[in-house]
């Protein structure tokens, strides 16, 4: 059951890497919206490099979250059946919670493409 | 299955190893890792409901907010931003790791603090500015 680990091993370092510059660039963000209010950080969202920025840091947060979820059952589960079930249910409540969160940043994307100011 | 049932072996003896083996800069750092990245996942679904939140209007901002201002979304947002400077901190070390650099036991205990010291002003910086007025 242990797949391909060479393109586990490749996708969590590549994963790593893009999450380093999207997490700078995150905390960069919230500390240069420290003092705005609430409309400013919506209509930030809105912008289109924000959404895809946005939207690639939750994606990479997603992806590789579960690939260290992954890792780290394979190494401290023995019995295969449980260890399957704990990764399935990893990726059963993240993949769906991340999909929800996207549609959240979609949404406000579109609401921002349609609003007349 | 065709194998006849057995009993269950008895559990066999294992030597100890967390009760007698002394917490090293190397060990401790590696099951930190494992441990802020199993965090940051519950730092993922906070993430979320920041978006939903913003979404869903100014009043359930102001809310999310006020949460993360009380006493446990104050320890909460602490852990998370500790635990994220730490994973990301000693995530680079092991990218380093990887290309084949700093192996010798010296950098390997420098890097070692140098993450441990780097996540806790980071955090303690980020957390002052963003929390604390």
């Amino acid at each position: 059951m242990s797949k391909n680990h060479t393109h586990h091993w490749i996708s969590q370092r590549v994963s790593a890497g893009v999450l380093v510059i999207l997490g700078l660039w995150f905390v960069c963000a919230l500390l240069g919206h420290k003092t705005s209010s609430y409309h400013e950080i919506r209509a930030w969202i809105q912008q289109p490099v924000t959404f895809v920025l946005l939207s690639l840091y939750l994606g990479g947060m997603v992806y590789h979250g579960l690939l260290g979820v992954r890792v780290v059952a394979e190494d401290y589960i023995s019995c295969p059946f449980r260890r399957a079930m704990v990764i399935w249910a990893a990726y059963g409540v993240f993949v769906p919670l991340g999909i929800y969160g996207w549609i959240q940043l979609l949404t406000l994307y579109i609401q921002g493409l349609t609003q007349t100011s | 299955m065709t194998a006849p049932e057995k009993q269950p072996a008895p559990p066999r003896p294992i030597s100890p190893h967390l009760q007698i083996y002394r917490p090293q800069i190397t060990s401790v750092l590696s099951i930190f890792h494992r441990m802020t990245g199993l965090f940051l996942m519950v730092g993922i679904g906070v993430f979320i409901l920041w978006i939903e939140s913003i979404g869903a209007g100014k009043g359930a901002y102001d809310q999310f907010i006020a949460h993360g201002r009380s006493f446990l979304g104050l320890l909460l947002s602490f852990g998370i931003m500790i635990s994220f400077f730490y994973h990301m901190g000693n995530g680079i070390r092991h990218l380093v790791w990887d290309f084949g650099h700093g192996f010798d036991l010296t950098t390997i205990r420098r890097s070692g603090w140098l993450v441990v010291i780097f996540s806790v002003c980071a955090a303690l910086t980020l957390f002052g500015i963003l929390l604390l007025d």
